[in-house]
């Protein structure tokens, strides 16, 4: 419980300080903010950094509270990592505040070092910054893999292979598959282990570079790892946040939900699509081995299977006529899993190569990872906190307060990443201090819905502190 | 034989492979293959960890704080795979041999150690960290470009 | 290609159809409660179809645009003429006229760090795109059928000077 809102409160923390950097980029944009260029890409590091740092520390403490219950974690470990990621956040923050670092988080090499504005020392604190956040993150990884190896006597029937393949003998022997939200921990553990080790193995090459200028890296080498890492970790905080979906839904319809073969099997299918989508990234590196072209194409279009046909859709079975009452938690979850297959359409779309040619590195790219964090993954977290506070007080918000907070973060959102979607559409370059039109016009529309987005998280801000002030009803779920 | 014995077995045989420096003096290799030979060390060091603190499966073990030398340990292995060291080692061989040492008891402490916190564990770290270093083949240290 | 425009409407209408199927499944209904177990049983039976279909929308998707992929390999083009591209921090040096409607082939590198070379058609539409990395050279094979001046804009961020990195290029 401690360390679930430790990890949490801090989360949403940083989500709320770059939610104030990201509408200043905007307004930049739209020339209503007089930012430099140098400034300009500062910022822009420290969003992208922070953003998905934030969802990843909300998010590991929701899935370490949720698995907790079936398997021994260690809280001290969990402190341990927590004293990594806040090192890691303060290194970056030094790096880009006094030193004006502004590689952004891709860095892709050798980016970080050469025609710089910035001083060599803040190169280096970003990259031991960044370091910190992977061992944080790695660490937590180990453990969650650790102790579910543990309880489970290995990874062949953590990952239910025994359940699938031999169910008459596993179920007459009286055992249970692993819990859906275990097999999240599990995808996402051995999926961060992976996707670390090739982003500390980036990370430790460019901090070599840095230290002596004569390692040499190969740049196309740096930009698969960089991807692989940058997308597996950014792709994980959902499969930690899903977990959320598992066990809150049920409390919200009243309703049981269970591990079962198409769950298990999705769960496969996820772990592998996961660590090789990335090659999306590198569609437009003709010189990139042909074959994993053509694999990150039918890797993304089937990642997306698991979370249309069993995840969302078995997540709509619950919901589906069980007289759910619409809290603010529960229409999180629910506006959560709309997000997502919005903003998965979009990535999919954009895996496509010959669309890829049209919107590769435009703003459509933000405008789809915008729909998946902003009204997915944040959703997600936000409904598991209302629901443990619901629960908590066995009360829940009016009508002002849901339409409040509705219109801001689902109308808001919306008006925020529509101009996203046309911008990219027309072809308006991602990262452009400066965009060329119709960007400047559309980031004005946006940074209006960034505002509402804004009002709209302080009012569930408000709602939350109220609800965590009533007196306890029951302990939470 | 048991699983432990095996694995002073294996521990031994890599100690005497890092010591081919002595033999093979002044041998000029290029860094990418020089990476997979220092990747086949640890190798060898990862396996020796993993039998030589192999224990029945089960639901006990050992500290949670075993994870944090299986977590850093591949990482200075990764530091002590500097390739723009590997000339001055090539003139040395007992420096060279100190590298092969300090590498293969990385190698050892990253899986032993995961494997003391769960059995299993230590395949896992073993093949993250050995993904690392031959990886780092090639990129680390190395361009290749495509020469067109 | 310039199909950007093509990609929005196919998205909206994704979009729409998704989030009005998905409110109709949580609403229909809500007032008059069903047990678990009927909604499971046509669940479960809805859901194998709509395994089926996602699996050969996603396998018609990839074959269908097999033939569109804009790789070297896949695009030949025996005996076009090489047009060397070098992109630099913050400029592009690149051959101020090419020939329209024969194939050619920019070879396109970079002298520092990572740049994108995007091709902009005479009507703003993003036409066609490729990286340019250092130390290596990448291949972009292309047609172009409509002449006129083409604006070349750096797709890969590359330094403070990133959104000022432009050029472009006739097509006589």
């Amino acid at each position: 419980m401690k360390i679930m809102w430790t990890y949490i409160v801090a989360g949403l923390t940083i989500f709320g300080l770059m939610l104030l950097v990201g509408i200043g980029l905007r307004a930049s944009q739209a020339g209503w903010l007089p930012i430099d260029p140098g400034t300009f890409y500062s910022l822009l590091s420290l969003h992208g950094v922070g953003m998905i740092t934030a969802m990843a520390i909300a998010g590991l403490g929701l899935l370490w509270y949720l698995v907790d219950r079936d398997i021994q974690l260690d809280a001290r470990l969990a402190m341990l990592a927590f004293v990594f990621f806040a090192l890691g956040v303060l290194a970056v923050i030094v790096s880009v505040i006094f030193g004006h670092y502004g590689a952004l988080w891709t860095m892709l090499y050798p980016l970080p070092f050469v025609g710089t504005t910035w001083p060599s020392w803040a190169t280096g604190l970003w990259l031991i910054g960044v370091a910190l956040v992977m061992l944080g993150f790695m660490l937590i990884c180990a453990q969650l893999l650790g102790a579910i190896l543990r309880q489970y006597g290995g990874l062949g029937s953590a990952l239910g292979i025994d359940y699938v393949f031999h169910r008459k003998r596993f179920e007459a022997a009286g055992k249970h598959p692993p819990s859906p939200q275990i097999l999240a921990a599990t995808v996402v553990s051995i999926d961060g282990l992976i996707g670390g080790a090739s982003g500390l193995l980036v990370g430790i090459a460019m901090i070599a570079h840095w230290l002596d200028p004569h390692v040499v890296i190969d740049p196309l080498w740096a930009k698969n790892l960089t991807y692989q890492f940058g997308h597996t970790f950014a792709n994980l905080t959902m499969y930690m946040a899903v977990a959320g979906i598992y066990v809150a839904l049920p409390i919200c319809t009243k309703r049981a939900y269970h591990s079962s073969v198409p769950l298990v099997v999705a769960c496969w299918g996820t772990l592998v699509f996961v660590i090789i989508a990335y090659f999306h990234h590198l569609y437009m590196d003709f010189v990139q081995w042909p074959a994993v072209q053509y694999i990150g194409e039918i890797s993304s279009y089937l990642a997306a299977v698991p979370v249309v046909v069993v995840t969302v859709f078995g997540g709509l079975m619950l919901i589906h006529r069980s007289g759910m009452k619409w809290t603010l938690g529960s229409t999180f979850f629910f506006a959560g899993m709309v997000g997502w297959i919005v903003g998965g359409s979009a990535a999919i779309l954009d895996a496509t190569i010959p669309f890829n040619v049209d919107l590769h590195n435009t703003l459509w790219v933000p405008a789809h990872f915008h729909t998946y964090l902003l009204e997915g993954v944040l959703l997600f977290i936000l409904g598991w906190v209302f629901v443990s506070l619901e629960q908590r007080a066995d009360s829940s918000s009016n009508a002002f307060v849901r339409w409040i907070v509705g219109l801001g973060i689902f109308g808001g959102g919306a008006l925020f990443l529509i101009p996203f979607y046309i911008a990219g559409a027309a072809g308006v370059p991602r990262r452009y201090a400066t965009e060329p039109a119709p960007g400047p016009f559309w980031a004005g529309v946006a940074t209006l819905g960034a505002l509402l987005v804004l009002v709209g998280v302080l009012a569930a801000l408000v709602e939350g502190i109220r609800l965590a002030r009533a007196p306890a009803v029951r302990a939470a779920e | 034989m048991n699983r432990r014995n095996i694995g002073f077995v294996v521990i031994a045989l890599t100690a005497l492979a890092a010591l081919v420096p002595f033999v093979d003096r002044h041998a000029e290799l290029p860094i990418w293959q020089h990476h997979l030979l220092h990747a086949a060390l640890m190798a060898g060091g990862g396996i020796a960890g993993i039998l030589v603190s192999a224990r029945p499966r089960s639901t006990s073990g050992g500290s949670a704080f075993w994870l944090l030398p299986a977590t850093i340990a591949p990482l200075l292995a990764m530091l002590a795979m500097w390739p723009s060291a590997y000339g001055y080692f090539e003139m040395h061989p007992i420096g060279h041999a100190i590298e092969h040492f300090t590498l293969i008891a990385l190698a050892f402490t990253a899986t032993a150690s995961a494997e003391c916190y769960a059995a299993g564990l230590g395949w896992i770290v073993g093949g993250a960290m050995i993904f690392m270093a031959v990886a780092a083949a090639r990129g680390f240290g190395v361009t290749f470009g495509n020469g067109s | 290609m310039g199909e950007g425009p093509l990609v929005l409407k196919l998205f909206l209408v994704v979009a729409v159809v998704a989030i009005a199927a998905m409110l109709l499944v949580a609403l229909y209904g809500a007032r008059a409660p069903l047990p678990q177990g009927v909604v499971n049983d046509a669940g479960y039976r809805i859901r194998k179809l709509w395994l089926g279909l996602v699996l050969v929308v996603a396998a018609a998707a990839f074959v269908l645009t097999l033939p569109f992929f804009p790789y070297p390999w896949a695009q030949a083009s025996p005996g076009a003429r090489h047009f060397e591209v070098t992109a630099a921090q913050y400029a592009f040096v690149m051959p101020a006229v090419v020939p329209a409607n024969v194939p050619i082939v920019f070879d396109v590198t970079s002298q520092d760090v990572n740049h994108g070379f995007g091709i902009y058609a005479p009507d703003g539409r993003l036409f066609a795109q490729v990286q340019a990395m250092p130390d290596y050279v990448n291949h972009l094979p292309i047609e172009f059928h409509k002449k006129g001046h083409y604006v070349v804009r750096c797709l890969e961020f590359c330094g403070i000077g990133h959104a000022y990195m432009h050029g472009g290029f006739d097509v006589r």
